[in-house]
């Protein structure tokens, strides 16, 4: 009657997941992302969100569709910024935008494998998020989404 | 944008447990990939549009109370026992959940990177579109995304 289902028993495992640099140019991870995009009546099919890694291969972070409304925001302050600079007095080293910047870091929000769904649903209403990295200690295992646990508690109604 | 007529839709007065089971028929899933409309278009007594129900915010609902009342608030203790009860009660109703359609809006003629930062500073996936004041379809983070092409590379 009691069903203890636990985050690792709905999430996404890191090895199933998508995966890129944080160096990748927002230009190039649009590419990757549209990979998993299919237009069918204007729904997705696929991932809407993919794991990021630093030079190390170490994941930092977790990049969203939200990611791209970031990036579109960031463009327009820097367009902003040099159109008013005729004399070219702003000096900006790199004007790409890179995963990094439009990520969200993994350090700043997680749950452990082991925990009750509920948590999980909860962590990721009080944050507004949609995908949550999964821990086990301190390493990475999966992600859990929204629509898993939608699923998950779907199945229990049944 | 997405025309409103390609959503599914509710009636405000339909219960949660309704709610979930006409939002789990739209998906179908290819693994771990999962396809459908993530959100719903609620429908007044007449017929008219009266907001948008998310997958979120249906989560969100089994917490509502809960989460603002108890600091110490113990969500595996709660948890099944609600979704059970979500079973026989019907007093939560799509319109105690659902996010009004007088929330945010951008209108038909809205720039991309202004309907960008609209979804940015709501925090939400998606937003009525007007044109002229009537509702037209719905812009969402996605539909932002796939037009992202134009802007980068």
């Amino acid at each position: 009657m009691y069903e203890n289902k636990k985050v690792r028993d709905i999430m996404v495992p890191i090895s199933e997941y998508p995966v890129i640099s944080e160096d990748t140019p927002v230009s190039g991870a649009v590419r990757i992302m549209r990979e998993y995009f299919h237009q069918k009546d204007g729904t997705w099919y696929g991932f809407q969100s993919v794991l990021v890694v630093n030079g190390r291969g170490k994941l930092v972070g977790i990049l969203t569709l939200r990611g791209f409304l970031k990036a579109l925001k960031l463009q327009a302050v820097l367009d902003h910024l040099l159109k008013g600079d005729s004399e070219g007095l702003i000096f900006m080293p790199s004007l790409e935008i890179l995963t990094r910047d439009i990520m969200r870091p993994l350090k700043l929000v997680t749950v452990q494998a082991d925990s009750d769904i509920f948590r999980a649903m909860v962590v990721m209403v009080e944050s507004s998020i949609n995908s949550l990295p999964v821990l086990a200690g301190r390493d990475l295992v999966g992600v859990v989404r929204t629509i898993d646990m939608f699923w998950a508690v779907g199945e229990f109604l049944d | 944008m997405v025309p409103v007529e390609d959503y599914n839709t509710i009636s405000e007065n339909a219960t949660l447990y309704e709610a979930i089971k006409v939002l789990r028929g739209s998906f179908h899933r290819d693994g771990k990939a999962w396809y459908g409309h993530r959100s719903v278009i609620v429908l007044g007594k007449g017929g008219e549009l009266t907001g948008i129900l998310s997958l979120r915010g249906l989560l969100k609902a089994a917490g509502l109370k809960e989460l603002d009342s108890d600091p110490d608030f113990k969500a595996e203790a709660w948890g099944w026992y609600y979704v059970s009860r979500l079973r026989k009660q019907s007093s939560l109703r799509v319109r105690d959940v659902m996010r009004p359609l007088t929330v945010a809006t951008v209108d038909v003629g809205t720039g991309v990177s202004e309907v960008a930062v609209a979804l940015l500073r709501h925090r939400v996936n998606s937003l009525p579109v007007l044109k002229k004041g009537n509702l037209v379809g719905l812009v969402r983070t996605m539909d932002v995304f796939m037009v992202m092409g134009d802007f980068f590379g």
